[in-house]
């Protein structure tokens, strides 16, 4: 069965609704929110700080070390609280999407935290995460030469749409036969390199490319709703 | 391991003991309660709530499970919280520590020895099955006095928790029935009062949290039942402070029934 | 722990801009110590409202404009992304707030100053801050984040540990370093001598950062107004609001001063010792401080916090 129509109405190339925010937490060196329609997640940095247990410090160098967390509720079957092996993976592709747009040649021996934690999911957390994150990052004052922006794009009954919903990614054929490729992605948005790519399904390499092109053209739509929201992050007097 | 210094101890205990706080509030005046029902579609029932800027969100999850062999028709509950590394530079990531477990306990304890929920009615086969309530709290930014920020919000995901559907004995989540959670009317709230210096002082901000040397918590529901205390911290109470601090809960829980209309 | 910033290639411009920028750090650096270049931003009383004035006299006065320091240029440009910049203020004029990866000038006319890089004929803004001009040059003056130490800094922090080599002064969450006896005051440390004497566990300093090593900081307590602090009210702030909040040749923390009627000494890293002749000064001066701290951006901001030191002074 072809996928004509999307199941929230949107066009194939349009995001969820966009919310953005920085300063979400104050104890925290940087913060921010980032929701694409019902998946929501807030991040906060901290640091840099001196890198503990000691071995695993480098001297040429800072890093960044992420924790992606789901909140138990924030998923219809109840997750138990705390990391598990797929949220051990996210971290880690998170970080490396992070660490490219970040000076970390600044910071020797010291880390950066990066803390995610999803609210509520309906797919697109790990996208969320990032785009959450590098507005913290930006935020908590760490010298970047761009931000990063991420999106899923996939091939839903053969065709290629941005910013997959939980019903998309498990769409299935008349036949019962699954029918959806999802492809998280992340840009550097201005130098317009991928910093983050995943891909589980099935899509052919002319499709992929497509698919790549039109997660660009999204990402470069966040990058801007990411700039406005650090520009608006000003009080007015009172 | 270097925390967060807070250096102001002594300027705080010296100002209380002269009945001034440092945010220029009364003893007993506790900062702006606001709270958001619903934050997470996903949880059958969930609360956000913030206290001056300490902030917390629960979350409450049901699932089905065998009873306890010494109450086969009873439902049953676990409270757990997560004091995230995202919300303090004072937590670390890992596993709940004796902070996170004291709480998630003094928590339970009132939800639990209320009765507020009716745990009978969460029989869905005597002996077989039952419904479990999860109750699972994040702190998002500690500014002070997370337990009774953790214990209200508890208490207002579990009010607008709803039972979700059941087809072969197996859950259908995300389709919830219209049954809410069935409580009693008469809803817990949990009060803590704080020991600094001399003087008890409710709802500490972090840097007042740090300067105390003993706390008692609180759970009673109105007119005059108390169900849950825990005193912490290394000082001491008298028997005459224990009287004032039950007095002083009785006050808040009216005030707080009063403001947010429970 | 070496946070050095210095390395970072936010400082590629020639002697000259660096100069000038130099020369306007200059307005607002002490005078008389130039040779070793402290404590830029730290201040104390006039000593003239306020008794507690033992030590301060040693801390000199902001903004002597006669002071022309020499040969401590790459000091004082040196100091890099965490000061920011003199907290001047531009009359009716909002800076532009920009973010990483902006274009913030065209052509090689410009030369990349702290918080910015060269990209071919571009001069990308690295930071999340405000845009700030000095004649060719172009910088960003970063608003956020943690405090990053660096030598020469003048900082307040509190002992946490005494070990037989010193104290163990700590800044913050994984901030720390050592106050060895060697360094720990003018007069001769024995080696047997009850280091308690001069500073226990819990006592707040005002110290300066005498070396940034890779995984660790080392301090000194030699040099003027470095001393044991007094029991006072601690207001933290970001760290990159400092300058904002000592103002341009110290106007604003001179302001807040006089009419809190308090001794304020401000440390780098953000942490500011207030002490009045009663709590309510104190508070006072706190709120004047977050004020500067929370409307950092906002142009014409002492005669804001004139205004709100006045009304708060009349309410009393």
């Amino acid at each position: 069965m072809p996928y004509t129509k999307r199941f929230d109405g949107r066009k194939f190339d349009e995001t969820r609704k966009i919310e953005a925010k920085v300063g979400v937490i104050e104890k925290a060196d940087g913060s921010a929110y980032f929701a694409f329609g019902d998946t929501k997640a807030i991040a906060a940095v901290y640091g840099p700080r001196t890198l503990f247990p000691q071995h695993l410090q480098n001297p040429v160098k800072g890093r960044i070390r992420c924790n992606y967390d789901m909140m138990s509720f924030s998923v219809s079957e109840r997750k138990r609280p705390g990391p598990g092996r797929r949220g051990q993976e996210i971290s880690h592709v998170t970080e490396k999407a992070l660490e490219p747009a970040v000076k970390l040649d600044n910071f020797p021996n010291c880390v950066i935290e990066v803390y995610i934690l999803i609210l509520q999911a309906n797919a697109g957390t790990r996208t969320a995460g990032i785009n959450a994150a590098s507005l913290a990052l930006a935020h908590a004052g760490l010298p970047m030469i761009d931000l990063v922006s991420s999106v899923s794009v996939g091939k839903i009954g053969g065709k290629l749409c941005v910013d997959l919903i939980k019903e998309e990614e498990d769409f299935k054929e008349k036949n019962g036969e699954k029918s959806a490729t999802d492809i998280p992605v992340a840009f550097l948005p201005r130098l317009g390199k991928v910093s983050l790519l995943q891909l589980d399904g099935k899509i052919s390499s002319k499709e992929l490319s497509e698919a790549l092109e039109m997660a660009q053209e999204s990402c470069n739509k966040i990058y801007e709703v990411q700039k406005r929201t650090l520009k608006e992050a000003f009080k007015e007097w009172k | 391991m270097d925390h967060a210094l807070y250096p102001n101890k002594n300027r705080i205990i010296s100002a209380i003991e002269r009945g001034k706080r440092l945010d220029e509030r009364g003893l007993l005046k506790g900062r702006k309660i606001e709270v958001e029902d619903v934050v997470s579609k996903k949880a059958e029932g969930s609360a956000r709530v913030r206290i001056g800027a300490t902030e917390v969100v629960v979350g409450v999850k049901l699932d089905l499970q065998t009873p306890y062999t010494d109450s086969p028709d009873e439902g049953t509950m676990m409270v757990s919280v997560e004091l995230t590394p995202l919300s303090s530079p004072d937590f670390e990531p890992g596993p709940p520590d004796i902070k996170a477990i004291e709480m998630a306990r003094i928590v339970d304890r009132g939800i639990r020895e209320s009765e507020v929920i009716d745990f009978k009615q969460l029989c869905v086969e005597k002996g077989e099955k039952v419904w479990c309530v999860f109750i699972d709290i994040y702190s998002i930014n500690d500014d002070g006095n997370l337990l009774d920020a953790s214990a209200l919000a508890a208490i207002l995901a579990l009010r607008n928790a709803v039972i979700p559907k059941i087809e072969e004995k197996k859950v259908v989540y995300g389709e919830l029935t219209s049954k809410k959670l069935p409580l009693r009317k008469d809803l817990p709230i949990s009060t803590t009062v704080y020991k600094i210096g001399k003087e008890l002082v409710l709802d500490p901000s972090i840097e007042e949290e740090k300067a105390a040397d003993a706390r008692l918590s609180v759970a009673i529901t109105l007119p005059d039942n108390i169900h849950a205390m825990q005193k912490g911290g290394p000082a001491t109470f008298t028997l005459e402070e224990i009287g004032k601090v039950v007095g002083i809960a009785f006050e808040r829980t009216k005030e707080i029934k009063k403001d947010l209309k429970i | 722990m070496n946070m050095d910033r210095r390395k970072g290639s936010a400082r590629t411009g020639s002697g000259g801009p660096d100069r000038r920028e130099f020369r306007e750090f200059r307005e607002f650096k002490e005078e008389g110590h130039g040779g070793q270049g402290q404590s830029e931003h730290s201040f104390n009383s006039n000593n003239d409202s306020f008794e507690d004035s033992d030590a301060q006299d040693q801390i000199t006065r902001a903004g002597n404009d006669s002071f022309e320091g020499t040969g401590q240029g790459a000091q004082g440009s040196g100091r890099g992304e965490g000061s920011a910049g003199p907290g001047e203020e531009r009359k009716h004029e909002q800076r532009e707030i920009v973010v990483p990866g902006q274009v913030v000038a065209q052509g090689l006319d410009f030369l990349p100053g702290d918080g910015t890089m060269r990209e071919g004929q571009n001069i990308i803004s690295v930071k999340f801050g405000l845009l700030d001009h000095y004649g060719r040059l172009v910088k960003v003056i970063p608003i956020t984040g943690a405090y990053l130490p660096k030598r020469d800094d003048i900082v307040i922090g509190e002992v946490t540990d005494i070990t037989p080599v010193g104290w163990v002064i700590s800044l913050g969450v994984r901030i720390s370093g050592l106050l060895t006896l060697a360094e720990g005051s003018r007069e001769y440390i024995e080696k047997n001598a009850d280091l308690t004497r001069y500073y226990g566990v819990g006592d707040l300093l005002v110290t300066r950062v005498h070396a940034v090593k890779p995984r660790s900081v080392d301090f000194s307590m030699k040099g003027p107004g470095l001393r044991k602090l007094d029991e006072g009210l601690i207001v933290k702030v970001n760290p990159y609001k400092v300058p904002r909040i000592i103002g341009k040749a110290g106007s604003m923390v001179n302001l807040i001063k006089d009419v809190a009627n308090c001794n304020i000494v401000v440390g780098q890293n953000g942490f500011i010792w207030v002490k009045g002749k009663d709590i309510e000064s104190e508070l006072l001066a706190r709120d004047a401080i977050k004020k500067v701290e929370a409307f950092s951006h906002i142009p014409d901001l002492t005669e804001r916090i004139s205004d709100f030191l006045a009304k708060a002074r009349g309410r009393e």
